[in-house]
């Protein structure tokens, strides 16, 4: 019997009942096998088959996966196969282990042949045993691996034929086999034995394997008869999960019966294989900005529902990936929550990586150094020790520093229940396997209950993987060495792995386990639609799933092929989870991620809405000036625009208009200079459109040249294999400070090759000749060091990107057809890499807008920019100048106008000549808007800037001051000038760490942590708590504190909240580092809409730290050091909007005003040494020496100076032209440098400047 | 909700309800393994191979010196004579019977390590590791496997056949009736 059908119809039910029908004519059910997709569908099967059975009684029931049957074949039929090999010691059980034992073996194999060129071994095993699984399960010959690895282009096929032999027969020797050797064993035994089947039912045929179809072939002659359901447009596990397509009326030589057909559901596949858009009429859609808003919203939806007395049960959230962030989130739904989860860490768990702690500490005793952060934890969770008692043990513990093995300090405590027991059990363990010591430490101290339940799962799903080493490898590996093997296991997609569904719990799973699962829902949310993970591809170097499938006939494997398979399997898999919803359907997502990056495709743009009429909200009247570019029809164009001209509001205009026109967002691609920008664009245009679908490509080069990368496994052209990822910064100075070190140089050198090595990878033409050797091999490690962790970094995008569009006709062509029109901001800043970028992708239609001011190039001396470039553009197209502004007042016009014109006497290439004009009637009339004022000394001047501010603040309701420094040093010590002498707010850009209260509170409460004992750090939390109005200012409390001679902690200060939660906090060091961050974020900050915003972004630096440093304590160390250099280079959503009617100071560098502007401006210290405009006082530092020559310029030393020179006057000019109302540029004759005072002279910009104000 | 039975289950709901909620519903039982257990699963393993007819030399050849030993006298008793001569036995044959209490349908599973149709009467055999139940005629295990079989063979003339193949003694007894009150009584506890 062959049926056709799709999972919404009762196809599963005809089967069961043919089954009881055989079973009712007396058949034996030893003699039918049935196969389904998986083990809970197993389950259901043979619920079903009980509930309706007539019959009494029966032999056993042969209902299985596939694997599962192969298990229990090479179980039942092990003699046969033991007979056959050769070698090795006979096992009467073989052992049919998990992954990790054999992933061991397979390594082992792996290390033993030379792979040339490949120097990750990590990624070598992963790739190998993903060309392993796909040629088992697709049962591929060794000629069709030939043809097919031919098609690779990959050139190992010797190493990998040995590595992989050398494998099998080691596997052979151990009697050790994993699921895919048991598949490979399965199909050896089905022909060497008498088929026990006469009749044989398949559920899900369409998601069968080629391997099981070999089987069905095989037996087919002796079978009575096949029942068996497919679904034509099923396989939603092709690609590869290798299900395959199969033509049944062939091979049953029947024909199907058809069954109700899903008329929507086959459209929605028809549609996306056609790549068109579809409309769904019960679907809602919501979109937004930001991560945490999207998360937000859909638990409020969730509960809403749940309020209407909706069962949780039939609510199914599908995410695109495990997400740590996300499931931190769901603890605020209504309803318990069922996580289908893939694979995850097994320390993911938190009362697994506590007994860990214990495992080591009892293993190894003496060199095990247990940090105080992991202690305390373990005390609070599974010691169960009273807070008071756990903080007295961890002082004694640090008080002995470390020399004390921590059994003698729990000698002393041993009225604690637990700690008793573990004194005891740790002298009958001793010796025994390790196994049995974590079955035994588990089973006493992990209490049977219901929250515990993922704890013991994963606990047996450890000894499993330990039993198995143990019986593999018997005495070959002591405790020691097993114990840090296995700690970092990934508990990884296990085929014979249980997922259970729970009544009365919201199921949240990835798109793949709800179809195989076969969850129906009455409301199915599709969360973080426009993530790039939904359809995860595999391809790399060593393999790809679409070439391996046994029917791939093509010689070859193009960008086509690739954009196809991926459309044919994502529309299998929509189809087939919109055959499970039975209701209502939820899309929504974001566009930026949880850790402030972009989020491209997805699955969101399969889905249209039903209008689609840009109907925008906002009409400009473009000035004169600015008309040009609103008249922009094609070709290239450049807008020169001053300071203030609007150039951002009339880009957005243009954008706009081409929407208007009918361009679609896809076609129109912006390229910012930073990500806010990028950000900022979007939301402007949302305001603008509301009920616009899609926004055109609005990115940062960065973010344009990732998307290169990652879209349509771009990347494997490149060698890298998926899983690449890009090093943050902390890694990357990391591992240049060790190559540095090794070199035997300074480590204060590791920013200059910092810098040289970013320099080098940002040049066009890369000259290999002018380099110093030093550099060369510096920079060779650095390069190794990455490619063997499987990194790339910032840098790359953009030369792999460029490589990418250089070398390969199609992925070019593919940008070329989309880039209609390419627009620029921020020329000036942009790299001759991007440059070319641009160039490249916007020659189809040739349409490029590119907009800048050159006069505000100021990051040329120490960035990769290129302002020739942009000039020449400039010179050879038509371009348009915007030069009247509405922001200065008419004297910092004339200001601005008298700077360019000199500076460009001083100096031919400082500026580029333009005139800027006010607007007629809008600017502040005033000839002296600006002052310059000489002090002799530092004190002086500082107070004349505390008073005028004191002073507008006093007439002026609402105004914004802004004090522009030259360094971050002096702009912090205006902060803390400032601070201690008014009360005013300030808003400091400097350090964007040490400006955000969600890293600021984070810290504070780590750093009570690591120290509870210690008053004054409480002192410092609550300083920063009073600062963000958590607690009312209690002066009493403050002087309490300072002046007990006890640790506040440890004494009774019940009335005080901040006693209470300082031991909540101390009560959460049971979770890992990054975790408690996100939780101590979350419960300050989670109801302040502007700063809960960073709680991810803030968790995920924490996160990445922990995972350099390993350790809570040098975490701590760690982002103690970034909170003063201000980096980590993390994206976080700046606050710097001042709330209305409120008077504020903003203190930045000049460099970090560039696009601000304020009513007041102070420029103090301008002296010589702070803003050089004389060849002889600038001196080239060594750093700037290094990256000239490894850029290849021939640069004079004085060509250099003038280069500086250059940028100084563009630098004051960007600082000249932030100020509205009024500007005070101002310096003294004396400052104190490290302590001494020493005499400046004043720039020489105020000789400059100087003249024209007399007049 | 449970409703399908082993004899193991059944003694724990014997034992303590809380202990079966735990193990079989709550899955809440962390894993144990013991070398004891090991060398069951050898044994039964070796056994079964032996008596479904495979050449076992290759297996004997890799045991260690205690359980050759141990495997030689198994190969020699009684019970292993009786099955391996027999003509039509029934070796790790697992079972599923339905039975109902109030209206409400429960299920008993299992599998026999060994059962054999002697001609005069049907002889269930199970291999103990060590310990030899203490009362065999009330045992739960006998009294689930005594109705199994004899609702799959329809026959009342069974025998269980305990055999500890460490002590090699023998604890035999025959069939009694009155099995399917007592796994209702104990059902009964749950359903």
């Amino acid at each position: 019997m062959l049926l056709y059908g799709d999972i919404s119809t009762n196809k599963t039910e005809i089967l069961i009942n043919k089954y009881l029908e055989l079973l009712d004519q007396n058949i034996s059910s030893d003699s039918i096998l049935v196969i389904v997709q998986n083990s809970k569908l197993k389950e259901d099967f043979i619920e079903k088959v009980k509930n309706n059975l007539k019959i009494n009684c029966l032999t056993k029931f042969n209902v299985y996966s596939y694997f599962g049957l192969c298990y229990n074949m090479v179980s039942e039929y092990y003699p046969i196969l033991d007979e056959k090999i050769e070698f090795g010691k006979s096992e009467v059980i073989p052992n049919l282990c998990g992954l990790e034992a054999s992933n061991y073996i397979f390594k082992n194999a792996i290390e033993k042949f030379n792979f040339r060129g490949y120097n990750s071994k990590i990624n070598l095993l992963h790739q190998l045993l993903r060309r392993q699984s796909l040629i088992t399960l697709n049962s591929l010959s060794e000629e069709e691996v030939k043809q097919k690895t031919k098609i690779l282009k990959e050139s190992y096929s010797t190493e990998i034929k040995n590595a992989i032999a050398l494998y099998m027969q080691k596997t052979l020797e151990l009697r050790a086999f994993d699921y895919l050797r048991q598949v490979q064993l399965f199909s050896y035994l089905y022909k060497k034995i008498k088929n026990p089947f006469k009749y044989v039912f398949v559920d899900d045929a369409d998601e069968m394997c080629p391997s099981l179809f070999e089987y069905l072939k095989f037996i087919k002659n002796d079978t009575k008869e096949f029942f068996i359901a497919y679904d034509p447009k099923g396989s939603s596990r092709k690609g590869y999960l290798c299900a395959q397509e199969n033509n049944f009326e062939l091979f049953l030589n029947e024909s199907p019966i058809l069954l109700d057909k899903n008329e929507k559901a086959d459209m929605i596949f028809e549609k996306i294989v056609n790549n068109e858009k579809i409309s769904i009429e019960n679907m809602e859609e919501k979109s937004f900005i930001g991560a945490i808003d999207m998360t937000d919203a859909l638990i409020e939806k969730i509960n809403s529902l749940l309020n209407k007395g909706v069962d949780p049960f039939d609510i199914l959230v599908i995410v695109p990936e495990n997400n740590e962030f996300f499931k931190f989130c769901t603890d605020k739904l209504d309803a318990p929550v069922n996580f289908i989860s893939g694979s995850e860490k097994i320390e993911a768990n938190i009362v697994v990586s506590h007994i860990i702690t214990l495992l080591k500490l009892i293993v190894e005793p003496e060199s095990y150094k247990v940090s105080s952060y992991k202690l305390r934890g373990l005390l609070g969770s599974i010691l169960n020790v009273d807070l008071n008692v756990s903080i007295n043990i961890v002082k004694d513990f640090e008080a002995s520093f470390g020399e004390k093995n921590l059994f003698c300090i729990f000698e002393n405590y041993k009225d604690e229940k637990r700690i008793e027991k573990l004194i005891e059990i740790k002298t009958k363990l001793k010796d025994k396997k390790l196994s049995e010591i974590l079955y035994s430490i588990s089973s006493l101290f992990i209490e049977k209950k219901e929250e515990n339940k993922e704890a013991i799962q994963k606990i047996n799903q450890l000894l499993k993987q330990i039993r198995d080493f143990e019986n593999i490898f018997k005495d070959v590996y002591s405790n020691k060495e097993l114990l840090y093997g296995l700690e970092n296991t990934i508990i990884s997609e296990n085929p014979l792995e249980h997922n259970k569904l729970k009544p009365k719990c919201i199921n949240i799973s990835t798109l793949q386990k709800a179809i195989d699962l076969k969850i129906e829902n009455k409301h199915l949310f599709i969360y973080d639609a426009t993530n790039s993970n939904w359809v995860k591809q595999d391809v790399g170097p060593l393999y790809n799933a679409w070439i391996f499938q046994k029917n791939w006939k093509k010689n070859s494997f193009e960008l086509e092929d690739n954009i196809y398979c991926t459309l044919d399997k994502t529309a299998r898999m929509l189809r087939k989870i919109f055959l499970l919803s039975k209701g209502e359907i939820y899309m929504y997502s974001s566009d930026y991620n949880f850790i402030g990056n972009e989020n491209f495709q997805g699955i969101k743009h399969f889905f249209e809405k039903k209008e689609t009429q840009i109907k925008p909200k906002f009409n400009i009247v473009p000035r004169k000036d600015q008309m040009p570019v609103l008249e922009y029809k094609k070709g290239k164009f450049a807008v020169m625009a001053v300071a203030g001209a609007g150039k951002t509001t009339i880009m957005l205009a243009l954008i706009v208009k081409l929407l208007e026109d009918g361009i679609k967002p896809e076609n129109i691609f912006v390229l910012t200079y930073m990500d806010s920008a990028a950000r900022t664009f979007k939301e402007r245009i949302k305001l603008i459109i509301p009920n616009i679908k899609e926004t055109p490509n609005i990115s940062t080069i960065h973010g344009l040249c990732l998307r290169i990368l990652r879209e349509n496994d771009n990347f494997i052209n490149l060698g890298l294999d998926s899983d690449f990822d890009i090093t943050d910064e902390i890694k990357r100075l990391k591992i240049i400070n060790e190559i540095v070190y090794t070199e035997g140089m300074d480590t204060s050198k590791t920013s200059i090759y910092e810098r040289a090595i970013s320099s080098y990878k940002n040049s066009k033409n890369k000259y290999t000749n002018s380099y110093s050797p030093v550099f060369k091999r510096i920079y060779e490690k650095y390069q190794k060091t990455l490619k063997s962790l499987n990194l790339i970094d910032y840098d790359d995008l953009l030369g792999l990107a460029y490589e990418l569009l250089c070398s390969n006709v199609k992925i070019r062509e593919y940008y070329q057809n989309l880039a209609h029109y390419v627009i620029e901001d921020e020329a000036q800043d942009s790299s001759s890499i991007q440059q070319e970028i641009i160039n490249i992708i916007a020659k189809k239609y040739g349409n490029i807008i590119r907009s800048g001011d050159i006069n505000q190039a100021i990051t040329s001396t120490f960035t990769n920019s290129d302002i020739k470039g942009f000039r020449k553009f400039i010179e050879n197209n038509p371009n348009c100048k915007m030069n009247y502004t509405l922001r200065n007042a008419t004297g910092i016009i004339d200001l601005a106008n008298i700077l360019i014109k000199k500076g460009s006497n001083y100096s031919k290439d400082a500026f580029s000549i333009i005139e800027t004009k006010p607007v007629e009637g809008k600017n502040i009339v005033n000839k002296n808007a600006f002052e310059f004022k000489f002090f002799n000394k530092e004190e002086e001047e500082k107070k004349f800037i505390l008073n005028k501010i004191n002073e507008i603040f006093s007439y002026e309701k609402s105004s914004d001051i802004g004090i522009l420094t030259r360094t971050n040093k002096e702009a912090d010590d205006y902060i803390s000038y400032l601070k201690s002498n008014t009360n005013h707010k300030i808003i400091s850009n400097t350090s964007l760490l040490s400006n955000n209260p969600v890293f600021k509170t984070v810290l504070c409460v780590f750093n009570f942590i690591s120290n509870p004992l210690n008053n004054s750090l409480i002192i410092d939390f609550l300083n920063n708590m009073t600062d963000n109005g958590f607690y009312l200012s209690d002066v009493e409390l403050f002087d309490e504190i300072k002046n007990i001679k006890k640790p506040f902690i440890l004494e009774n200060y019940e009335n005080y909240p901040l006693w209470w939660d300082l031991r909540y906090f101390l009560g959460l060091c049971t979770l890992r580092a990054d975790v408690l961050g996100f939780k101590i974020g979350e419960y300050y900050f989670i109801n302040n809409p502007k700063k809960r915003i960073n709680i991810a972004p803030v968790s995920s630096l924490i996160s990445k730290v922990y995972k350099s440093e390993g350790n809570f304590e040098d975490t701590l160390i760690k982002l103690n050091e970034l909170i003063k250099k201000g980096g980590g280079n993390i994206k976080l959503f700046e606050d710097n909007k001042k709330e209305t009617g409120q008077n504020v100071v903003k203190i930045m560098t000049i460099h970090k005003s560039k696009g601000d502007e304020f009513d007041y401006v102070f420029i103090p210290r301008l002296t010589d040494k702070n803003l050089s405009l004389i060849p002889s006082s600038i001196k080239i530092n060594e750093g700037t020496k290094i990256i000239n020559s490894i850029k290849g310029s021939k640069k004079t030393e004085d060509e250099i100076k003038q280069e500086i020179i250059d940028e100084n006057l563009r630098l004051l000019y960007v600082g000249i032209t932030r100020a509205k109302k009024k500007l005070y540029l101002t310096t003294s004759d004396e400052y104190k440098i490290f302590n001494k005072i020493t005499k400046q002279e004043p720039s020489y910009c105020f000789n400059l400047l100087k003249e024209e104000k007399n007049d | 909700m449970i409703n399908t039975f082993s004899a193991n289950s059944l003694k724990v709901i014997n034992g303590s309800y809380e202990e079966f909620k735990n193990k079989y519903i709550d899955n809440l039982e962390i894993m144990p393994y013991s070398e004891e257990l090991k060398k069951g699963n050898l044994l039964h393993g070796l056994i079964c191979y032996y008596l479904k007819g495979y050449n076992t030399e290759k297996f004997e050849s890799s045991l260690d010196k205690d359980d050759y030993i141990l495997w030689l006298d198994i190969k020699n008793s009684d019970i292993i004579k009786l099955i391996k001569s027999g003509n039509e036995k029934y070796i790790e044959y697992p079972f599923f019977i339905k039975e109902s209490l109030n209206n409400k349908p429960y299920f008993l599973t299992g599998r026999f390590d060994a059962v054999i149709n002697t001609g005069h009467n049907y002889v269930i055999a199970d291999w103990k590791t060590k310990n030899l139940p203490k009362d065999p005629k009330d045992d739960i295990q006998t009294v689930v496997y005594m109705h199994s079989l004899s609702r799959l063979f329809n026959t009342k003339n069974i025998e269980m056949v305990y055999y500890s193949l460490e002590s090699k003694k023998y604890a035999k007894t025959s069939y009694q009736g009155g099995y399917l009150d007592k796994i209702n009584q104990i059902v009964s506890n749950v359903i």
